[in-house]
């Protein structure tokens, strides 16, 4: 049966982990969820898709979210870490811990240091990685310059970095 | 300012990074161990982000949960008898949305008048397009820089502000540029002719931009044999199919008036007593849905005239000579 149900059913599952990659909450996630897949189904006579529907699905997450996280900042995305500037560099024992690595611990760990990034480093990281966006998109996605997505991609690396090869114990 | 290691790192693995840059990036990690270490321990990181698997998601719960939410909208905007069906209708409609989901194309998608259609087709920035009889529209995909449609026959148009993306609309031959308002666009014969009703637009022949007029608020022009003109005192019913009004102002002829009522009941009226076709009504009068025999009984008695109908043809007969 082509219905919207099946799409819904489908695709929601993925659609959520999407959203929740940015957003945190968990019953937020869900909320933007249900009024993603309601424009989808009120728009749905003039939907024009060029790419896959899970393409179509994953953009329209992603700039869900993003809207939501800006919505719902009393501050510019600016504001939100003017700390962790300085952070330590990474020594030679450090990044060969990294590179011996079990695979699977090693995915545990950099899990829990991307949720642990700063707000803005994590979502400028995430859509470069995760959406395999330019830094152009990126930069007008997050109504930042390119200039500030270079400093949060390379940051985030730092950050990453460091995390994983000492590996806080996130509990979470 | 010079780009830290951390900002080329970045630029290499998200690709970002090209040409002679990146050359120079990979002969510099051959020779420098601390880059080359940083690098190998970001790439592997990289390499290993993966989607993050939270939570496991209720599809069934939330799925009812969006049949009721949706299902209650739809109830509430139409009454209802919707509910009930809503579930069928959903499984009908979306083979429709199915079938443009997985149509990769600029192909437009096309609507055409439907009888008794009276909502607008809503597009996907918000504009609203009201079809009057046998009008089609068609919808280009919409992208960053244009919003554009293509029209025949005779359209209201009500288009949502973007001064980033104007709208365009190509009607037998000329193309209309707006930016946040609304207008009537009708295609007569050989002619296009159009009425702004809020706002202002741009109108000019397709092919050519030196023909352009500005039209704001109220006026309306013509376009035909290649020329643009303006047309002086417009009637306010241009737009009466859409509102469903008719408005008839100080100082209009019997003759203008009864054009209108024509044009709007798609009726043949015919005034008989020539002494009466430039009577001028002394005060404005406004009707809504209004009906066509009790008009017309209304317009007769303001020229003591009387309203007959022979077969399908009214007639307004007899009435005084006016002032």
């Amino acid at each position: 049966m082509d219905s919207i149900e099946q799409l819904f059913k489908q695709y929601y599952p993925f659609v959520c982990t999407v959203i929740r990659s940015y957003v945190k909450d968990k019953a937020i996630t869900e909320d933007i969820a249900q009024e993603l897949f309601a424009e989808l189904w009120v728009k749905r006579d003039q939907l024009n898709i060029h790419t896959s529907v899970p393409a179509y699905l994953r953009r329209m997450a992603v700039s869900r979210s993003l809207n939501y996280i800006r919505d719902s900042k009393k501050h510019d995305w600016d504001e939100l870490d003017a700390s962790t500037e300085s952070a330590p560099g990474l020594s030679g024992q450090s990044a060969s811990a990294i590179q011996h690595m079990e695979e699977a611990e090693l995915k545990t760990r950099i899990d829990a240091a991307i949720e642990d990034l700063p707000e803005k480093c994590r979502i400028t990281f995430l859509l470069s990685r995760q959406e395999e966006m330019s830094y152009a998109e990126i930069a007008e996605h997050m109504q930042i310059s390119i200039k500030t997505v270079e400093n949060q991609i390379g940051k985030a690396l730092k950050l990453l970095r460091i995390a994983v090869a000492e590996h806080r114990g996130n509990s979470k | 300012m010079e780009k830290t290691n951390d900002i080329r790192i970045g630029l290499y693995l998200s690709g970002e990074m090209k040409g002679a840059e990146r050359s120079q990036f990979e002969r510099e990690l051959t020779s420098n161990s601390d880059l080359n270490a940083a690098f190998s321990a970001s790439q592997r990181i990289w390499d290993n982000t993966r989607q993050q698997e939270s939570e496991s998601w209720d599809a069934e719960g939330a799925w009812n949960r969006f049949i009721d939410n949706n299902a209650r909208e739809q109830k509430q905007a139409k009454g209802k008898r919707r509910s009930l069906y809503w579930a069928v209708a959903a499984a009908l409609a979306i083979s429709a949305g199915i079938y443009s989901f997985f149509i990769a194309s600029q192909s437009p998608t096309s609507y055409a008048y439907e009888e008794g259609m009276t909502t607008p087709i809503v597009l996907i920035d918000g504009s609203k397009v009201y079809l009057n009889k046998d009008a089609e529209l068609k919808v280009y995909p919409f992208n960053k820089k244009k919003r554009h449609i293509a029209l025949s026959g005779e359209a209201f148009v009500d288009v949502a502000p973007d001064t980033d993306r104007p709208f365009t609309v190509t009607s037998s031959g000329t193309l209309t540029e707006v930016v946040g308002t609304s207008f009537n666009i009708c295609q007569l014969g050989d002619k296009t002719q159009i009425f702004v009703n809020s706002g202002k637009v741009i109108f000019s022949a397709e092919d050519d931009s030196n023909t352009a007029v500005a039209l704001t608020k109220g006026e309306a022009a013509v376009f035909g044999n290649q020329k643009i003109e303006l047309i002086p005192n417009p009637s306010p019913n241009i737009i009466s199919w859409k509102t469903q009004e008719l408005r008839f102002a100080k100082q209009m002829t019997l003759t203008e008036i009864v054009a209108d009522i024509a044009e709007y009941f798609d009726a043949k009226i015919v005034v008989e007593n020539e002494n009466t076709k430039t009577c001028r009504i002394t005060s404005p009068l406004s009707f809504e849905n209004p009906e066509i025999k009790s008009l017309l009984t209304i317009v007769a008695t303001t020229v003591s005239a009387e309203l007959v109908k022979e077969d399908d043809t009214y007639i307004i007969r007899g009435g005084k000579q006016c002032l």
